[in-house]
Parts: structure tokens; C-alpha cells; sequence
């Protein structure tokens, strides 16, 4: 084990272990990339080893060509992934090539396309396309008490449906960015990155809690698939299993490489948890609708009759 | 007589429909009411086509204009393009 250091310099590289995956950063001569860093995963112990991690990243400039502005690259299993970014990208670009990789390479789960949460070891399950805000909402649970498993993935185990923890930062975009600033003084947050394809981002330190119950797998007790209305009063609804089951499979990263067993998995997430659709404006009123259902209480305003899901609509 | 059979292993019953893992092709299949019926008949055993209208006769509305038997016999032929089922006809053989 080792500990951050101020201007944390990352050429020899460190470990950070995630709970259910590790991967291993390293970066060559890019400023200000290792206290970002270590901002975002000051809960976390960087690792100095050489064990095995299902990821291995190096960030560092690309070269050869002068004309061009400076621009970064990041390099895995010597091929790089996406285009190049500026340089001040830095930790968009390492947070999103880390879950590109992490999406291809933990086969051995179900890997749903979800925001993670838990109260008591017993999980929601929040499933949802881009700009639902499914990363606000995660914060927003996070910031009252919920440990996070994962803002970007929902990992069940094939055998025991349970889910494991992926413990990373929360990535907030534009708006969301002040909103939990607000809710949540006392929360972590680094850099602001203007200018990436998603707008301006930050990210969310996970907090101690989360970070330390990170190798513990919890039940998941409940499916929400959040949507954000502007302007709209809370409405929870009742989803129809079927296309529940729909939408999880759509909403996964691997279900038609495990087959059958991505299925039955699918199948058993569907039988054992209600589905419930929520619309909301308002985070507090999100949130307490969410803490009656993780306390398996009927929530305020249940629309009984169910509805049926269109690619998350 | 050409019995109707099924070798899917993988269905999950929602209320009235249900989705099904095909086994031949590594797809899932959404089917409503009336193909889940069927499937999940012949999941139980294989079926003649006398036996598959008269489970789709007594589920069904009867004042339905296309009648029972083109009904069964449209879904059937669904069913069998997504090779969900077979019969012991020989080009279903064949194809398999």
C-alpha cells in the first residue's frame, strides 16, 4: 500500500482497486492529471504492486506530429482508445476509457447499464439511457446515506444475483454539477471540465462508507428507471414485467454474449424485484420515494396500473 | 397426425405474455398473448393443430373476424420462422 501524494506523479504507476475490478493507471508527463487523481479517489489506497488487474491504462501526449495542437492519448494493451483529447481532459478521458474497458472485459457478470445503490446491503437497481439523470439521482442517494455501489453499472452475479460494488466517482454533467454542490456541501467534487463531449463535468469522490463496504456484494430489493422532467411532479408507476425485461436486456452491455445465462439472470432480476418507473423534478422528493421503496414500503402516489417501458422512455 | 413440439428450455411468463432465449439462434423473442400460449402449451407437450385451436378458441375473443383457425395458423407459422417450434414434417427436419 501506498498514499497519495501532493502532485502525485503517476510514470511508474499505481493501482486503484475498484472492489470488484482493479485497474492500473499511469501517465507520462501530463500536469495536473495525478492531483485530479488523487482528488477523485482520495478515499482509496493507490496500490503499489504488480498483481493482476483487469484493466491497464497509460494517459501520455501523442506525438509526431507538430502541426497539430498538444493533445493526450489514452493507450491500452498498447492500442489506443478513442480520438485524442486536449490535454487539460485528462480525467474525462481516463474515467471514460476505464468503463469502455470495464464493460468489455467483466464477462463473467451481468453488466447493466445502471446507476447502483444501497441501503442496508439492500440494492436498487437504477437502469437509464444517457441524460435520464441517473448520475444525479446516484449522488443525490449518496449524499443521504445510500452507499454507492456504481454510477455506470449495475454488476449481478450469474449465479447468485447478487450485486457487486464497482466503486468509482460519480460523473455530473452541466447543471447537475451545482445542484449537488447545493444539496451537498460537504461532498467532494473535482475538477470542472468544460468543453467535452458531454458538456462540462465533474466528478464525485465516492465517500468512506462506500469505499471501505466496496468487496461487499448486496440484494438488489428493487428496479427504478429513473427519468428527469423538468418541471414535473413526482409520478411512480408500476412497470409491466415484460418489458422490464425488455429494457434490462436492452440496457445491458453483455446480455447477448452470455446467452442463456444473461436470461435467466435477466429473468430472475424481473421475478424477484418490483419495477417501477419514476418521473421526477424535484431530488428530495426522488429520494424519499426511493428510501420507501429500498425499505420495501408502498411508495407515496403509486400509480397501480402498470405501464409499459419503450426503450426507457 | 403432425404434432407440434417445442425444445425451448428458457421462458419467462409475464402476465399474459412472455419472452422466450431461442436456443438455435441466440435471440430473445417478446411474444404476446396469443404466441405465448401456444409456445407454453407445447411447452408442455407436443400438440396437434386441432388441439392448438381448440386452446386458442376457449382463451380467445370469438368474435374475432379472422377466426380461430387462421389465427392458429398465423402464429404458428410465426413461431416456426423464428424456430421456436417444429412438427414432424419432414422439411421441418430438414431445416433442422
Amino acid at each position: 500500500m501506498t498514499a497519495w501524494g501532493a502532485g502525485q506523479h503517476l510514470d511508474r504507476g499505481v493501482v486503484l482497486d475498484f472492489g470488484t475490478a482493479r485497474a492500473r493507471v499511469s501517465s507520462l508527463g501530463i500536469a495536473s492529471f495525478g492531483s485530479a487523481l488523487a482528488r477523485v479517489y482520495g478515499e482509496f489506497e493507490p496500490i503499489d504492486d504488480d498483481g493482476i488487474c483487469e484493466v491497464s491504462v497509460l494517459l501520455r501526449p501523442v506525438t509526431g506530429n507538430w502541426l497539430k495542437k498538444p493533445e493526450i492519448e489514452l493507450v491500452s494493451d498498447g492500442a489506443r482508445l478513442f480520438d485524442a483529447f486536449a490535454p487539460r481532459l485528462h480525467l474525462p478521458l481516463f474515467e471514460w476509457g476505464v468503463n469502455f474497458l470495464l464493460a468489455q472485459r467483466l464477462l463473467h457478470l451481468l453488466l447493466l447499464h445502471a446507476g447502483s445503490v444501497a441501503l442496508d446491503d439492500r440494492a436498487i437497481v437504477m437502469p437509464a439511457l444517457p441524460g435520464s439523470g441517473k448520475s444525479t439521482l446516484t449522488a443525490a442517494l449518496a449524499c443521504r446515506g445510500f452507499r454507492l455501489l456504481s454510477d455506470e453499472f449495475g454488476l449481478v452475479n450469474l449465479n447468485s444475483g447478487m450485486l457487486h460494488p464497482l466503486v468509482r466517482p460519480i460523473c455530473l454533467k452541466n447543471e447537475s454539477i451545482e445542484v449537488i454542490r447545493r444539496l451537498w456541501p460537504s461532498a467532494v467534487l473535482g475538477p470542472e471540465f468544460a468543453g467535452t463531449r458531454k458538456g462540462t463535468v465533474a466528478h464525485v469522490a465516492p465517500n468512506a462508507q462506500s469505499v471501505s463496504c466496496r468487496y461487499r456484494p448486496a440484494k438488489p430489493v428493487a428496479i427504478v428507471f429513473p427519468r428527469y422532467r423538468r418541471g414535473a411532479s413526482l409520478v411512480v408507476e408500476r412497470v409491466t414485467r415484460a418489458s422490464a425485461f425488455n429494457s434490462l436486456a436492452v440496457n445491458s452491455f453483455n446480455y447477448t454474449f452470455l446467452g442463456p445465462l444473461g436470461f435467466r439472470c435477466v429473468a430472475r432480476l424481473v421475478e424477484q424485484c418490483p419495477v417501477y418507473r419514476l418521473s421526477y423534478d424535484r431530488l428530495d422528493e426522488a429520494v424519499a420515494c426511493l428510501q420507501e421503496i429500498v425499505a420495501d414500503r408502498r411508495p407515496s402516489g403509486l400509480l397501480e396500473s402498470p405501464v409499459e417501458l419503450l426503450h426507457n422512455a | 397426425m403432425e404434432r407440434f413440439r417445442t425444445q425451448v428450455y428458457d421462458v419467462f411468463a409475464a402476465d399474459h405474455d412472455g419472452l422466450v432465449f431461442n436456443p438455435q439462434t441466440g435471440e430473445t423473442h417478446y411474444l404476446p398473448p396469443a404466441s405465448w400460449l401456444i409456445l407454453e402449451s407445447l411447452h408442455r407437450s407436443p400438440r396437434t393443430f386441432g388441439e392448438i385451436v381448440a386452446i386458442l378458441r376457449a382463451a380467445l375473443d370469438p368474435s374475432d373476424g379472422e377466426g380461430v383457425e387462421g389465427l392458429a395458423k398465423r402464429y404458428l407459422d410465426e413461431l416456426r420462422n423464428l424456430w421456436l417450434i417444429t412438427t414432424d414434417d419432414a422439411s421441418d427436419v430438414e431445416r433442422r
